[in-house]
Formats: structure tokens, C-alpha cells, sequence
């Protein structure tokens, strides 16, 4: 197993799998109204290891290589730090932002006169946003030359913890002439830091604190979060620095402590998924116009976002091709991959004048991995072999996380060729066949208003119907008194479908090619050139609440609830940890829609596919202008005078009917004859209509509710959780469930076992008896 | 017969009793025993100056422990006290060599494993999670009227797919 050979070498190879995980850290889920230096790092909730022994100065026997360990490290690393006077003047302390997962602390950066570590004790318990550990710097005033061999000294924790409550500068360690830092994973598995330094022995301050939040933590580093602290919200105010104030999410939305080695295909080191344009990786300048740094296809992550997904993003950057600096900075969510070069700007600064050499992106689950690997992959590729702290061996010794909560396994490959799922691409494929049969066009309300208007309005737009006619009849020889037959349906989407087609300047209708022009303002009609669309539906990581069994079926019920197809249930134990990506499938043509929900690790494990319906039928209809004016013509047609004065009168109209005339005697129906000149005689006298026989409207399609467009757009998941009382000392009078075997000599407290055989008792009958049922009801061991 | 007559503090369910008993203030006492006898339940003929004060007993006679129950006086003399045979110490090392089982168990071992026995209140409650993006936009597009929201199906085409 991977911790044994962590106990035993302290270094793994880098791709053993492992076996364990990293359990829950003890936590203070109290929300500081009043913070005090160390706060969440208190003796109560220190493991044991830290609490015993005593301050101890040991000179000596170490092996140098401690040291390098430690400092080495660490003193390439660009933290951003605060730091404060050491007693004497002369530093200012700083702050920056700490961002975690979820949120984004409004900070402006402070700038606080130093000389009381009293006023660092809150600001930073104010800088603790959850994730993160306190990294201490030891000020050594180098006077003089150095000399004397090497001197080791090991802090007790405990009382390095103690020290620092008291709050006094002064602590002697033989260590002269530079500064280091350290932190909690520089505790060795008995607490003890090691630290050496040629030197002569001096006084030393506590000169520079620093809190590394989680997002500033190097992938594979031995930096993980020591006692994560979970504020609800914390507010500091006083006549040094403005108001802070923060929130954040509990830490069961962000317990990435639990997260799996052994599930994950890392992506370990220095991936090209970060990568500068330019071919020959010249390196350029990264804000000017020839930034461009992608971070390419998010499909290329292939890990597990377990818990949480995001990424770290490193990067050097510099100037004359020697980068100097490395970072590591803000972990994202997937999203934020896309932000690209604003990323990076965000990571190095709008101010940046050198050039980003590399990037490098870590999907989170790396940093718990290559934690959990204590293996330390830096830009020289040098290693580091970390240390196990004690409270981290034991944690992993009694883990409890099992096999069950991998995620389930994939379905075999049956024909061996990598991936037994192969998805139709039915979404980029054209109209095909129908492409001729039929066409699509996307309009917006304002075109349709303006299409309806040209037909519907009084006689309709004229100019609009002698088009229709010219079109129809001398382009196709269609009757134009057709033209709404054309049309199978109109159907509103709530979805902007601009992206699905071209834009068209003119509808089919039949063989006929109308030139739709619409008015000043509208925009034209797009051709959609397929008929279903693939729609994002987001992602959403299922989060876990109890962090236990109740997290599960029969405890917990999640249901996902689509837009437009309803709700649907989960099993939690496919998605419970797991990151969902949803996508809509929409057929323009019918309304169908498919929504998949696929396991954002594995897009073909398919978690739920749900149908529905989507969007509303709209019927269209017109009357038919041409029979319009045909049914007035015929009413009119008593004077030939009257056709004739009506041409002449009708001015406009005359001349769009004269327009219809030629149109309709093209037609050569009988009842069309001469109707040229009689249209305007009729609409002249259109205040005589009412006798009219009734026009034919021509509909095509049909209405359907739009009601069914109500509800949630986006689609979410309900988690109703059971609630549960855990009684105080549940395990010592209840017990745990658990399923084991074992001999009674090895446990320990409250056990109940099962179908005892009491073979190999001595006793009587009688006793075998009482002592299996004794064993069958509980006792302590 | 022979017995020590003690107080100890532990369970009854305690699996080994013998270090408390060990650190007993005991009282040897020679008492005679109701017959006929059950070994797994005596019943003790005691002096009434020793009805109370007891709660555990060892026979080195037989080996083994009891618990005491409360004493009958039976006359001014003597009382009758019930003894129930402690079967776990009185067995204690060969019941520490048993491999047993276990299904319940002081620290937990397996926080996935269902615990039928976990109470579990009436009450309910329930969180929403909402995915981070929608493609539908009803809701803001009903009052922009420049958003492509319409299909219009016609028949025909223009020879090109």
C-alpha cells in the first residue's frame, strides 16, 4: 500500500496507486465574532502527537537533509505574505486577498503600522478563509560573519503553539543569518520541526506570518491544509483597516480531503494543457496583442473532479527567456478554465510586464493526489521527499473510506475497442434528405410581426403581396392563393436560436424564393441548417452533506428536475461527490427534447435521460389577399364604369391591383378576368363589403400552450436529506455499525458480534450459552 | 466454602472484571450454599451482618465469579443472596480467543455502511442545487422581441443541403 511505503520510505513512486485517503481533519465550525491567534488550531482539537513532549533544544545528529527539505523548498516559493515589525520598526504588514473555492473575500489590500502581534492575531484568523494553513518566517539578523558547524533544533509544537499565544517575539534558536519558513507539514510524524542552520546562537523573531491559502498551495507539494477553518462570516473592524467581511460555504461542500487517489487518472506534472500559441514558444509579451494563452480542450482532463473540480493554475513567468518566478495560484471551477488569458491575468496581474513561459493547470483532485504522493514536482523536476505528520498516519491508519465510494465501475468493453458508446452525432447532422422537402427559418417577434403585417394589415402591405404574386406566378407558376399552405408550422423556443443558421433574405415557399424585405429596424429570418440542436445545460457537482451512509439511499432522495421534461430521480450513490454535465437535445422540428445527464469524468456514463417537450406551437394563418380582392372584383364586377373609375381612383391601390390583375389573369380564371382594373373600383367601395361571402383564411399548424413554458429554466437538483439524532456516545452504547471479523482479544469499547460460535469454550453448556448471547446483545471489551 | 465478597463499580457487560476485582476491598468469608445447587445461579447462606454492602463474588472453589443480588433475611441470623455466575470473566481469556463477527462496534469503522439503529427523526430537509448555466432564456426574452425565438417551417428548399 501506498502508506505503508509513505510510513516506511516517505516517498511513493509516482504512479502507485493508493490504497487510502486522507479523512476528515478535525474542524471549528464556529463563526469568530472575536478572533484570537491560533484560534482554529487550539490543543482541543490538536491530535495527540502535538500535545505531549516538551520544548526541547537537540544540536546535532539530524542528517543535513532535513534541512534541505524544508528550506530548499521553501525558499523558492513566492508566497504572498504579510509581515510586520520585529520589535523594532521598520515593517509594514500587508495582506492580500485569499480567495477559496466558492468565494471571493473583499479585500482591499491593508496596510497596518506593525510592532503588536496582538493585532495579527485576528488579521490573520482574518486571512483564514477556510483552506490553507499558517506558514511562520523566522527573521534572523545576520550579524557578522557566521560561524560553527550545524545546529538542529526541533520546536515542539505544542509549544511553538503556545509560543505564539504569548505572543512574545523572542525565541532562541541556534540558527543565524537568514530566514526561513515553515509550516504545519514541515512537523515531522512527532511534531517536531527541524531546523538548521550554521550559525551562532542569537535571537531570533518571529518576524513574517503567512498564510498560504489553498489556492496558493503547489500541486505535490507537502502543503495541504492542515485544520481547514470554517467561517460562516467574520467582520473586523477598528481604525486600522476597513471592514472585511466574507462568506463562504461550509466545508462539506468543499471537503476535498476526501477525495480518492486511486480513482483519479492524474494528470501529474506540467501537462501541455496550458500552452503559449506560438509554435517555437518564443515567449512573448502576455498582455499586448499577442497574449494568447489557451488552456485547450477541457475534454483533455481526465481526472475525476471528485468532490470539487477546479484547477490550479502555475506558471513562470519573466523576462530575456529566464523565468524567475513561479506561482500558483486560485483554484477555479471548470468554468473559469474558459477565462484563458484572463486567467493568467488575473494570476500575474493587469501590470505585468514580463511573459508567461508555461502554464501549467492542475485539476484540484492533482493537488490532493500528488499530496497524498508527498512527491513534489517543481520547475527543476526536483523532488521532495516530505515528511508524514503523526496526525496524518494515524488518520490514515484508521480510515474508514472504503471501496464503496469509487465511483462505480465502467461497463465492460465489449469489442475492445476503448469505448462501447459511441454516440450518435445526430446534432450536426443536416437536414439531409428533407433538406430539399423543407426549411427551417429562426425569426425574432419583431419579424414576425412585421411578416404578419405585411399580410394581415388591411389589404396587406401591397408592395409585399405583388412580390408574392410576381414571384409565385411568373418564378413557379404557384397559385399565390397557396402561399400560407407552405407554411407546416411556426413554434416559439425559449432559447436564442441565432446560433443554428445563417442569415437568409428570403423564404422558401415551395419552388418559390420569397424576398422577404422586412422594415427598417427588423432584422432578417435565419436559416437553420439542422434540425436538432445540442444545448449546454451547465454542470453541478452533487454535493455530500453527512459525509456517511446517510449520504445515500434510503437516507437521501435526488431528484433532478429538467426544464421542460420534469423531474427525474438519481440514484446517489452514481452521482453523490460526482460532477453532472447536463445537455439538451432539441428537435426544432417537433419540439422534442432530450436532456442526458452525463457523470462530467465520464461523458458516456450516462446518469439520467430524460424527454420532454420543449417550446410552443403558434398557428399562422392569412387570408388569402388574392381571392380577397377576387371575392370584392366579383362583387364589383356589375360596372365596367365602375372598374374603370375605380382604377383611376384608387391610386395606389389601383396600382398594386393592377399588379394583382396581370398576376390573376396569368392564373387564366375565369373569375379573374378583367379583375385587374375592377380590384380598385372595389376597394374604392370597400364600405360595401359587408354583404360579402366569407374569405377563405388558409392556417397552417396549431397552438399549443405556452403554459408549458412555466417553470424553472435552469435545471436543479432537490436533496432531501433524513434528518437523523445521533445520540451522545452512540458508539459506547449503541455501537457503530460495522462488518468485521476479528478476535475479541484485539477490540476494544462497546462490541456486539453475530452468530457467535463459542467453540473452543471450556465451559459448561450452560455458560457457552449465556456467553453467546451475550455476545449477540453487546459487551465491552 | 470459601469465598471473597467484594463491591466493584464496572458494567456487568464489562468482558473482564478480574482488575477491578483485583483492586477490591474483599471479604473472605466461609458460607454455605442452599443445595441442591445450581452452578450458574447458587443460592448463598449468609450471616445477616453480610446482606449488604456486595455486589460480586469469586469462588476459588469452582473458579468462578458472581454477581450478588439482594439478600432474603431468613431469620435473625441468616439471610439467603442469589448469585448469578458471571460467564464473561469467569471465561474471560478463552472468550478473548474467540473470533467473533462484529456488527456493532464502538468507533466506527465504515461511515458508508447503513446503520438501521441510527435514530431517525420524522423531519426532513431538503436543498436545492441549481446547474450553472441554462440555454433557456424565456423569462428575459419575452420583452426583447430581437431574439431569434420563432421557428418557421415551410416547404421547400433550394436544391442546396
Amino acid at each position: 500500500m501506498i502508506t505503508d511505503q509513505l510510513y516506511t520510505t516517505q516517498f511513493s513512486d509516482t504512479n502507485a496507486k493508493c490504497t487510502a485517503t486522507i479523512p476528515n481533519i478535525p474542524i471549528e465550525t464556529e463563526t469568530f465574532t472575536q478572533a484570537y491567534w491560533l484560534g482554529w488550531i487550539s490543543n482541543d482539537n490538536l491530535p495527540d502527537a502535538f500535545k505531549v513532549g516538551t520544548f526541547e533544544l537537540v544540536s546535532g545528529d539530524e542528517p543535513a537533509v532535513k534541512f534541505t527539505d524544508i528550506t530548499d523548498y521553501s525558499k523558492n516559493r513566492d508566497f504572498t505574505y504579510f509581515t510586520t515589525v520585529d520589535g523594532s520598526g521598520g515593517y509594514l504588514t500587508t495582506f492580500s486577498a485569499a480567495p477559496t473555492f466558492y468565494d471571493t473575500v473583499s479585500t482591499p489590500p491593508v496596510w497596518v503600522a506593525g510592532g503588536t502581534n496582538a493585532r495579527l492575531v485576528n488579521d490573520m484568523l482574518y486571512q483564514s478563509t477556510g483552506y490553507g494553513y499558517i506558514s511562520l518566517t523566522f527573521f534572523f539578523p545576520a550579524v557578522g560573519a557566521l560561524t560553527g558547524g550545524t545546529q538542529t533544533v526541533q520546536i515542539n509544537i505544542k509549544n511553538f503553539i503556545d509560543f505564539l499565544q504569548t505572543q512574545t517575539y523572542e525565541i532562541t534558536l541556534t540558527i543565524g543569518g537568514d530566514s526561513f519558513r515553515i509550516n504545519g507539514q514541515d512537523f515531522d510524524e512527532n511534531g517536531v520541526i527541524w531546523v538548521e542552520q550554521n550559525g551562532t546562537t542569537r535571537p531570533v523573531f518571529i518576524a513574517q506570518y503567512e498564510f498560504i491559502p489553498m489556492n496558493s498551495v503547489l500541486p505535490g507539494s507537502r502543503y495541504i491544509a492542515l485544520y481547514p477553518a470554517v467561517h460562516t462570516g467574520y467582520t473586523y473592524n477598528d481604525s486600522d483597516f476597513d471592514s472585511v467581511s466574507c462568506t463562504r460555504r461550509s466545508l462539506g461542500y468543499a471537503d476535498f480531503l476526501r477525495i480518492r487517489g486511486d480513482t483519479l487518472a492524474v494528470s501529474y506534472v506540467r501537462n501541455d494543457n496550458i500552452y503559449p500559441v506560438y509554435a517555437d514558444n518564443t515567449p512573448k509579451n502576455l498582455f499586448g496583442l499577442n497574449t494568447v494563452i489557451k488552456i485547450s480542450d477541457l475534454a483533455t482532463v481526465t481526472t475525476e473532479p471528485y468532490i470539487q473540480d477546479g484547477v490550479c493554475v502555475s506558471y513562470s513567468y519573466g523576462s530575456g527567456g529566464s523565468p524567475f518566478f513561479y506561482n500558483f495560484y486560485k483554484i477555479f471551477r471548470p468554468a473559469d478554465i474558459y477565462r484563458h488569458a484572463s486567467l493568467l491575468r488575473w494570476c500575474i496581474g493587469t501590470n505585468a510586464t514580463g511573459y508567461v513561459e508555461y502554464g501549467i493547470y492542475y485539476p484540484l483532485v492533482d493537488l490532493i493526489t500528488n499530496e497524498f504522493k508527498c512527491a513534489l514536482i517543481t520547475g527543476a523536476e526536483s523532488h521532495v521527499k516530505p515528511r508524514i505528520p503523526a496526525w496524518m498516519k494515524y488518520d490514515l491508519s484508521e480510515s474508514t473510506y472504503t471501496e464503496d465510494d469509487k465511483p462505480l465501475p465502467e461497463p465492460p468493453d465489449i469489442d475492445s475497442d476503448g469505448d462501447d458508446i459511441t454516440p450518435y452525432d445526430f446534432v450536426n447532422t443536416p437536414l439531409a434528405a428533407a433538406n430539399n422537402f423543407i426549411t427551417l427559418y429562426a425569426m425574432n417577434a419583431d419579424f414576425l410581426t412585421n411578416f404578419g403585417e405585411k399580410m394581415w394589415a388591411a389589404l396587406g402591405d401591397p408592395n409585399f403581396w405583388a412580390m408574392v404574386g410576381t414571384v409565385f406566378l411568373n418564378d413557379c407558376s404557384i397559385n399565390p392563393a397557396d402561399m400560407m399552405k407552405y407554411i407546416i408550422f411556426l413554434r416559439y423556443y425559449p432559447i436564442d436560436l441565432s446560433a443554428f443558421g445563417t442569415l437568409a433574405n428570403g423564404i422558401y415557399f415551395g419552388r418559390a424564393t420569397v424576398p422577404i424585405v422586412p422594415d427598417v429596424g427588423v432584422s432578417y429570418p435565419y436559416r437553420i441548417n439542422r434540425n436538432i440542436v445540442q444545448l449546454t445545460g451547465g454542470t453541478l457537482t452533487i454535493p455530500r452533506y453527512y459525509g456517511d451512509f446517510r449520504d445515500y439511499e434510503p437516507c437521501t432522495d435526488i431528484t433532478l428536475y429538467i426544464p421542460y421534461c420534469g423531474a427525474v430521480k438519481l440514484c446517489p450513490a452514481e452521482v453523490t461527490g460526482k460532477t453532472l454535465e447536463l445537455t439538451y437535445y432539441l428537435d426544432l422540428q417537433t419540439g422534442a427534447l432530450k436532456a442526458i445527464v452525463r457523470l462530467y469524468s465520464d461523458t458516456t456514463y450516462i446518469v439520467a435521460s430524460v424527454a420532454g417537450t420543449c417550446g410552443a406551437s403558434i398557428q399562422v394563418s392569412a387570408n388569402n389577399n388574392i381571392e380577397f380582392l377576387q371575392r370584392i372584383a366579383t362583387v364589383s364586377m356589375g360596372a365596367a364604369s365602375g372598374v374603370s373609375s375605380g382604377l383611376n381612383a384608387g391610386g395606389e391601390i389601383g396600382e398594386v391591383a393592377a399588379g394583382f390583375g396581370g398576376v390573376l389573369g396569368a392564373v387564366g380564371s375565369a373569375a379573374s378576368v378583367g379583375l385587374g382594373a375592377g380590384i380598385g373600383a372595389a376597394i374604392g367601395g370597400v364600405g360595401a363589403l359587408a354583404g360579402l361571402p366569407p374569405v377563405a383564411v388558409h392556417a397552417s399548424g396549431n397552438t399549443t400552450g405556452f403554459a408549458n413554458l412555466a417553470g424553472s429554466l435552469k435545471a436543479y437538483v432537490t436533496i432531501q436529506y433524513q434528518k437523523y439524532v445521533v445520540p451522545k456516545n452512540y458508539g459506547h452504547t449503541t455501537g457503530y455499525a460495522v462488518q468485521f471479523d476479528d478476535d475479541i482479544k484485539n477490540l476494544s469499547g462497546y462490541v456486539l458480534c453475530e452468530n457467535v460460535d463459542t467453540t473452543g469454550l471450556t465451559c459448561s453448556e450452560d455458560e457457552r450459552t449465556a456467553i453467546k448471547q451475550l455476545l449477540e446483545r453487546g459487551i465491552y471489551v | 466454602m470459601k469465598a471473597f465478597l467484594c463491591t466493584i463499580p464496572p458494567s456487568t457487560l464489562l468482558l473482564d472484571k478480574r482488575s477491578y476485582y483485583a483492586d477490591a476491598v474483599k471479604t473472605e468469608l466461609e458460607l454455605e450454599i442452599f443445595t441442591p445447587c445450581d452452578i450458574m445461579n447458587p443460592v448463598l447462606k449468609l450471616q445477616n451482618q453480610y446482606a449488604t454492602g456486595f455486589n460480586y463474588m469469586y469462588l476459588p472453589t469452582w473458579g468462578k465469579y458472581y454477581f450478588l443480588d439482594d439478600a432474603t433475611i431468613l431469620n435473625g441470623e441468616f439471610c439467603s443472596m442469589p448469585a448469578r455466575m458471571d460467564v464473561l470473566t469467569s471465561n474471560a481469556d478463552e472468550i478473548k480467543n474467540l473470533h467473533v463477527r462484529v456488527v456493532r462496534y464502538e468507533t466506527q469503522k465504515d461511515k458508508f455502511l447503513y446503520d438501521h439503529r441510527l435514530p431517525k427523526s420524522s423531519k426532513i430537509f431538503t436543498q436545492n442545487f441549481e446547474f450553472s448555466s441554462t440555454p433557456f432564456t424565456y423569462t428575459e426574452s419575452v420583452l426583447d422581441t430581437k431574439i431569434p425565438h420563432y421557428i418557421m417551417s415551410v416547404i421547400g428548399g433550394d436544391g442546396t443541403s
